[in-house]
């Protein structure tokens, strides 16, 4: 059994968010990049247990980002992963979930795959959308918000858990097929310190971004996708917005409205 | 070779790993430990079995075997999480670096490979109660009886001492020979003699444990001397030459942590309508500690950088220790009169970063010795 | 020329989402917005009359209902394929919008691939665009910014649950139409659905809820907390105090916000009877929206918050959990 596992390389959690000058995204200029985006390490972890559970042959990691997305393939690798793929773009490339789906899936569509491992979003942009896509990309079922998955090599079969709203759906698919992770059944490991300096001799092959797109191609003929317009940040505080009340009903109404449509949190 | 100061690949996720144990294992236990003078054994064996520990141990015999500019890079991540907690990781680095130096193959395969194999804790007993400065006049006594040597007196102050499971003594053979006479030793902690003293209730660095080493009529065999005899001075003080680094970065990483968060408090505290950070007064205390710690870690890690090429280092590496270890009380001096009332209070981290970094400045050579080693190496260039 | 939107609702486990029905009056504003067009609404499941009676309330032009024990189980495969069909119906596909639960966001993606269609999740707002398509605003970085995404060709968007006000209408000329069962890829057949388990409803990890609801002094007593209980019950909310409250035995210290507690982040924070001590500031002000409700007018706690209540937190509190509950439909506790 293969497994495949897809990363981003994002910003630390703790980053301090600043338009860039084009306006279209943060300026990275000094921000700390991290793999510990927790959706994603999760799932590594889950690629490695599926390894050691099933004894899968491989467990490869694969990204699409600039140069410095390096680190998150060597941080997977540290981890235990066997080998890395690098889809290198421009340091200032803005992708559409789409298109990364796409150049992961042309890239993927050469490797061989019995599982394919993807976070259930990236700690910065949020889409949730690679796994779906990729699903489709590949022709393959795809499962998401798992948060349990237990294979049966015999009968090429996952059994899974999912999150639904209000509680949890025990259910299973088969697969080759490309797993959503909510959550992890273990908390991600952290790489030892001569398992760091081991993971420098593993394999990590660059796929040039003209390759990658050569390969998207001949997968998906058609290439829509979005593209961002604005990258917006919240106004400063100015004060709290009082609200004026006669009785504690009134002062609940005014509020419960505040929050639905101008501050949207609820 | 051409100088850099971009962290190679390998340097940098070492990075990432020791901050990421500092904040997930060290961080959240640091102020309990602190409180209680409790020693945290689960987060030292987690460090063991993530490789943070025995860094100077070469790795065919188990260790990390790390040049010192890693070992200092991943010290001061450590250290911004707890002073002390790092004493005792680093305690295993100082206690094993005699054996490092002055071990045969034999025995560093019998010594240095079980004990790195497993988790275990080292102590390194150079201080005697009468003074640790001068350590050329200890009084621990060595007599030869045969095939073995019987040790007698007491160690003090000695890092780790109540949970180690290997010691490496100092003791001498005829104190009429001052430094000559001083001849080191394994002893294992089940050596007949050997017991471990009350344990000290220290100012700072309290998760960390010290304790005196008593030794009566201990047997040592001949396998475990290091070295030869009388060579145990020029041991010690080559292990102090390399371990004295990493101490200025123990300081830089506890005087970082008092920066942070002397910085981000300034920025939400509010005095006269503005954020404190604006006021002049305190601006100017936030950029004389940006500038001392800066100048610490660079003379760390060019002392560092020193030895790794192979270099002597004693003038660099006492610069980088004392003035790393004064730059960082000053800092975290600074850091409690920025936050004010609430600085002064246990409840918040910075007076605890105050009473570690004390230690910075007393122990593995006292600043006094340390600029008495600066003066003399200085002054040789001239006569 | 008329434009169509489809709009794919969730009515997993029977029970059709609110949110679904948020969706079917965003496309009806939208279609109002282009001048004209239809609405067009799938249902996909099994045993659907309930639901089929739900969306009718709220007004669409056309309902396409696959009703079949094949699609009992959710499958992102089979949904897909069905749905790319039910688009065909669309003379004029200009969007598919779902509802962002976790079936709406796993179906899309899916979906726009199969249909060469471009994508935006769990978007708060939705503006037609020049030159065609439309243009969606999404909140990132756990709430701290936003995304305008150009979508220049057949958008579809999963929308926020609750970003959305759903307005019932009634529409006499809804056709609903039964859909027939295209053929599914045989490994979409294979996904089975053993067993699903409800939730206990335990109140979220404090540094991970994304509502907090806060107590402080300014609740007088230990037994007075219940309110917090009820209000975050209600809102799916964690609970959090005051180092003041904590300290004095009110609460466990697992619940400290603040300098020596815990910093959070959640996308609604709301603190009552909490002055706004410094130390508690620095734990929760980067939350992206604070309600505050204190007696006090000059606690240093309304320097922070977006909405301030200046009133007993203990007469507030209860109103506004029945306001709440009532609004989502849910009993008051």
């Amino acid at each position: 059994m293969d497994v495949i596992v897809c990363v981003k390389h994002v910003p630390d959690a703790e980053t301090r968010l600043r338009a860039s000058s084009s306006g279209k995204w943060i300026d990275t200029d000094g921000v700390k990049f991290t793999v510990n985006n927790t959706y994603d390490e999760a799932a590594a972890e889950e690629a490695l247990r599926l390894k050691e559970k099933c004894g899968a042959r491989s467990v490869r990691v694969i990204t699409v980002g600039p140069a410095r997305a390096e680190e998150a393939l060597r941080y997977v690798l540290s981890m235990g992963a066997d080998e890395a793929t690098h889809i290198e773009v421009p340091a200032d490339a803005l992708l559409d979930p789409l298109t990364v789906a796409r150049l992961l899936a042309g890239v993927i569509k050469t490797l061989p795959h019995d599982i394919v491992m993807v976070g259930k979003q990236a700690a910065d942009d949020e889409a949730g959308v690679v796994g779906s896509a990729l699903g489709a990309l590949l022709g393959l079922p795809s499962y998401a918000f798992v948060t349990q998955l237990d294979p049966d090599a015999a009968s090429k079969t996952l059994k899974m858990h999912r999150y639904v709203e209000g509680g949890e759906e025990h259910f299973h698919g088969p697969f080759p097929a490309v797993v959503s992770l909510l959550k992890g059944a273990a908390d991600p490991r952290t790489p030892t310190l001569p398992n760091i300096l081991k993971a420098r001799k593993k394999p990590l092959t660059k796929v040039p971004l003209a390759d990658a797109e050569a390969k998207a191609r001949a997968l998906s003929p058609t290439a829509a996708a979005g593209s961002v317009r604005s990258f917006l940040l919240p106004p400063p505080k100015t004060g709290a917005k009082m609200i004026e009340f006669q009785t504690p009903e009134e002062a609940a109404e005014k509020l419960v409205r505040l929050l639905r449509e101008e501050a949207k949190v609820l | 070779m051409p100088i850099s100061f971009d962290l190679t690949q390998d340097q940098k996720e070492l990075q990432t790993l020791a901050a990421k144990f500092a904040r997930e294992e060290m961080a959240p236990r640091a102020a309990e430990a602190d409180k209680k003078g409790h020693f945290p054994e689960e987060v030292y064996r987690k460090a063991w079995e993530l490789g943070l520990m025995n860094l100077n141990v070469a790795t065919e015999y188990g260790g990390a075997g790390l040049p010192l500019l890693e070992q200092c890079i991943i010290t001061e991540e450590l250290a911004a999480a707890c002073g002390g907690m790092t004493t005792s990781i680093l305690a295993n680095c100082l206690a094993l670096q005699p054996i490092n130096l002055a071990g045969t193959p034999e025995q560093k395969e019998r010594v240095l490979r079980p004990f790195c194999g497993k988790y275990g804790l080292a102590s390194f007993g150079l201080t005697e109660p009468s003074g640790g400065t001068d350590a050329a006049a200890l009084k621990t006594r060595a007599e030869k009886k045969g095939d073995h040597y019987v040790l007698n007196g007491q160690k003090c102050f000695i890092t780790n001492a109540p949970q180690a499971s290997l010691y490496t003594i100092f003791a001498t053979l005829d104190p009429a020979k001052r430094d000559k006479g001083i001849t080191a030793f394994i002893v294992p902690r089940d050596s007949p003699g050997l017991s471990i003293g009350k344990e000290e209730d220290k100012m700072g660095q309290r998760a960390s444990s010290t304790a005196t080493v008593l030794l009566e009529d201990v047997e040592v065999s001949k396998e475990n001397l290091l070295g030869k005899e009388g060579e145990g001075f020029r041991i010690a003080m080559q292990t102090l030459d390399s371990t004295r680094t990493p101490i200025g970065a123990l300081a830089v990483g506890i005087a970082r942590a008092a920066l942070e968060q002397a910085a981000k408090y300034s920025l939400q505290r509010t005095s006269f309508g503005k954020p404190i950070a604006q006021h002049q007064a305190v601006a100017a205390k936030i950029a004389n500690m940006t500038i001392e710690l800066e100048a610490s870690r660079l003379l760390t890690w060019r002392s560092a950088w020193l030895v790794d090429q192979g270099h002597r280092a004693s003038l660099e590496s006492s610069i980088a220790k004392c003035f790393s270890s004064d730059s960082a009380m000053r800092i975290c001096d600074e850091a409690i009169q920025i936050f004010g009332g609430y600085g002064y209070m246990r409840d918040y981290p910075v007076e605890k970063y105050l009473r570690d970094a004390k230690l910075c400045q007393i122990y593995e050579g006292a600043n006094e010795i340390q600029r008495q080693v600066i003066a003399r190496e200085f002054l040789k260039r001239f006569g | 020329m008329t434009l169509d939107l489809l709009v794919l609702t969730d009515q997993r486990g029977g029970s059709l989402k609110v949110s679904s029905l948020e969706a079917i009056s965003e496309a009806r504003r939208l279609v109002a917005k282009e001048g004209g067009g239809k609405v067009v609404v799938g249902l996909l499941g099994h045993d659907l009359s309930a639901a089929v009676e739900g969306v009718r309330a709220f007004g669409p032009d056309l309902v396409l209902v696959a009703d079949d024990a094949k699609l009992r189980a959710f499958s992102a495969q089979a949904y897909s394929a069905v749905a790319a069909r039910m688009l065909e119906r669309l003379s004029e596909p200009k969007a598919v919008l779902a509802p962002a639960t976790a079936l709406g966001r796993e179906l899309l993606p899916r979906l726009a691939v199969e249909v060469g269609g471009t994508i935006a999740p769990d978007v708060t707002e939705i503006a037609p665009r020049e030159g065609g398509g439309l243009v969606a605003m999404r909140p990132i970085f756990g709430g701290r910014a936003t995304l305008a995404v150009d979508l220049p060709t057949l958008p579809c968007l999963s929308l926020r649950p609750n970003a959305f006000s759903s307005e019932p209408k009634s529409n006499p000329a809804t056709v609903v139409e039964p859909f027939a069962l295209p053929a599914l890829p045989p490994t979409a057949e294979a996904v089975v659905v053993e067993k699903t388990v409800v939730s206990r409803g335990d109140t979220p990890e404090l540094t991970e809820a994304p509502i907090i609801v806060s107590g402080g002094r300014g609740l007088k007593g230990p037994e007075n907390f219940v309110l917090i209980e009820k209000l975050a019950k209600v809102l799916g909310a964690g609970i959090g105090a005051s180092r003041a409250v904590v300290d004095a035995g009110w609460r466990p210290a697992s619940e400290q916000v603040g300098q020596t507690g815990k910093t959070v982040s959640p996308n609604l924070y709301v603190a009552c009877g909490i002055s706004g001590a410094i130390q508690h500031l620095v734990g929760m002000s980067s939350s992206r929206c604070i309600v505050a409700i204190n007696k006090d007018s000059a606690a240093p706690i309304f320097k922070v918050a977006t909405y301030g209540v200046v009133g007993d937190a203990l007469t507030i509190l209860p109103a506004l959990t029945t306001t709440l509950a009532k609004s989502k439909g849910l009993p008051v506790p």
